[in-house]
């Protein structure tokens, strides 16, 4: 088992080095070098300056042996520092990952929380009312921007209502703050947030455990139970439902990239300091450095994410455990 | 094909809201002097009878930027989804008929490209590039092909050992005419069904973009930068957030309805 898993870790590696190399052809074939738009920004930069910044990224040359070079360095998990503050790029990455995976966890938890039920209710009275309304409010919800939900949240609530706050994740006198205090201070500033965060992922969750759960009651086990004469509850919670939620795993992992392309969204709009907010602030100051490595953790963050759910669902799924181990 | 009484309704409104859309926007260069003129002496102005939909902090009148909105997103959405449905169809139709090595690259191209966020892609390339109309239509395209070219592999992949393919071949017909003359138009009905959902998801891209400064850039309009200017008015002038985002909702809402209808159409012609 525990072999399988490192061997599908093994086959993640020419995934991994594909990304490096499509990282590096966006940051480098694009006209004009990091030198020319570090030494753009700074008026008085001059043409010494930016041939000795050539000289310390090595854009002086052949791409291939610069290409090497960067993978050497990114083997040692050194991404260089910032072209603004001049601070290691890592630990700027590193200060805004947990706010961003952390929102995005309590994000997926609430999707679970609140789709699953949802989604089971909806099955179990198909057609109904409730069904119908939550089919019409999942797809109107695909169809909404989130930026503007949050807009008219903040607007309604925060400016006018005054109840919530818009901005930030800490109130002023934060540090004051007893332990309590604290978490209710910061439970304050997520309300906003998180719910934006966590909306697409519970019509997303609601639908598919619908549809699964459909599909699971029209099988020929679910027959077979009830034919055996096991209680209703019994055939839909350990029958039906536990196989109709095994897609699910999947669908969690394959949701990591677009909770972090949204958290660019929702942490500008709210002012967040996570990831999100740290990629669109370096986009805006063309802070080469911290876009590459960006970049690259976040397609690293999606592969972890898909390798957790291969494990999760091998966890879940017998049949697929045995496959694993087989092969 | 029978729909229900509620499902026609859907269609038809969906129809009549594009439809109108559509004429606003190849309509803007006759009003586009009036969505850019300013009037400094109606700034902010409540919807009512000199504005009909109200003015911004410009004195620019909202309901003819609004249309001119309609121009800009949806050009540039329209852009770029043909864009990624050539470079996806183009792929996805030479690895499904080439197979082997072509094939195996193809779907290692396809798995890099999905681990990444789709969203870090594309201000990635926009921190290069530079924002801008025709940047971000392309940016847009270059980064959504992945779905359209898995689609035409699969349908490549299943048509091309069919008999008509084959005596096709028989009569000598090369690569090009098989591809161009029966495996795409046979595959053109899922073709259009995905772009017209990757349509709605490069509408909400772009405005996203926009509303983020790093899309279409003032004073040209964007349904996206109309909203962040009712970002920097929230409390002041609340027609400034309704109505744009209303204008992206409804269009989105009305070519996922589209959409639908077509899936379940071509769903429904398959199983029978």
């Amino acid at each position: 088992m525990i072999k399988a898993l490192f061997r599908r870790l093994a086959s993640l590696v020419p995934l991994l080095l594909g990304i490096t190399f499509i990282c590096f052809l966006i940051v480098h074939l694009a006209p004009g070098s990091a030198a020319d738009l570090k030494a753009g920004l700074n008026p008085r930069a001059s043409l010494e300056a930016r041939a000795r910044l050539t000289q310390l990224y090595g854009l002086d040359k052949p791409l291939a042996q610069q290409y090497v070079d960067w993978l050497g360095r990114l083997a040692k998990w050194d991404f260089g520092t910032s072209f603004v503050d001049g601070q290691k790029v890592w630990d700027k990455i590193l200060s805004a990952m947990p706010i961003t995976i952390g929102i995005n966890v309590l994000a997926l938890a609430a999707a679970l929380l609140l789709g699953i039920p949802a989604g089971v209710y909806g099955a179990l009275h198909r057609g109904k009312t409730f069904d119908r309304w939550m089919t019409g409010f999942s797809f109107a919800a695909f169809s909404l921007p989130s930026f503007w939900v949050a807009l008219i949240l903040m607007s309604f609530l925060g400016v006018w209502l005054r109840l919530l706050p818009v901005s930030g994740l800490h109130s002023v006198f934060y540090e004051e703050f007893g332990a309590f205090h604290k978490i209710a201070d910061l439970a304050w500033h997520l309300a906003l947030p998180l719910f934006v965060a966590s909306l697409p992922g519970i019509t997303m969750v609601s639908r598919f455990v619908r549809d699964s759960m459909i599909d699971a009651l029209s099988q020929n086990y679910v027959r077979t139970a009830r034919a055996k004469g096991l209680t209703e509850r019994a055939v839909l919670y350990d029958h039906a439902l536990k196989n109709a939620l095994l897609p699910v795993v999947t669908l969690l992992g394959l949701s990591v990239p677009g909770l972090l392309g949204g958290s660019v969204i929702f942490e500008t709009i709210f002012s967040i300091p996570g990831m999100g907010r740290l990629f669109f602030n370096s986009v805006f100051s063309r802070d080469y450095p911290v876009i590459l490595a960006m970049l690259f953790i976040g397609a690293v963050l999606t592969l972890i994410g898909n390798w957790l759910a291969d494990i999760g669902y091998a966890v879940v799924d017998p049949r697929i455990r045995q496959g694993m181990v087989k092969r | 094909m029978k729909l229900s009484k509620e499902n026609r309704i859907g269609r038809n409104l969906a129809l009549a809201w594009l439809l109108l859309v559509g004429a606003a926007a190849i309509l803007w260069p006759l009003y586009s002097a009036k969505g850019q003129a300013m009037h400094f002496d109606r700034v902010l102005h409540a919807p009512g009878s000199s504005f009909l939909l109200g003015s911004d902090a410009l004195g620019r009148d909202l309901l003819a930027r609004l249309g001119g909105g309609a121009a800009v997103s949806l050009s540039v959405s329209v852009v770029a989804v043909l864009i990624s449905v050539l470079v996806g169809s183009w792929l996805g139709a030479w690895a499904g008929l080439k197979g082997g090595l072509w094939d195996r690259a193809l779907s290692m191209l396809i798995d890099i490209f999905l681990c990444f966020p789709v969203f870090f892609l594309i201000l990635a390339v926009i921190a290069i590039v530079g924002p801008g109309l025709f940047n971000v239509a392309v940016v847009i395209g270059l980064t959504s092909w992945m779905g359209t070219a898995r689609l035409v592999r699969a349908e490549v992949m299943s048509l091309k050992s069919r008999e008509f393919v084959l005596a096709s071949r028989v009569l000598g017909a090369g690569d090009g005419w098989i591809l161009g003359r029966h495996l795409l138009p046979n595959a053109l009905g899922p073709i259009a069904v995905n772009s017209v959902l990757g349509l709605s998801h490069a509408i909400l891209i772009e405005t996203g973009l926009s509303f983020l400064g790093l899309g279409v850039q003032p004073p040209t309009p964007s349904w996206g930068n109309l909203l962040s200017d009712g970002k920097s008015t929230l409390g002041l002038a609340w027609w400034m957030t309704l109505f744009p985002g209303l204008a992206i909702f409804f269009t989105v809402l009305s070519v996922n309805t589209l959409g639908e209808r077509m899936m379940s159409g071509l769903k429904g012609r398959r199983t029978t």
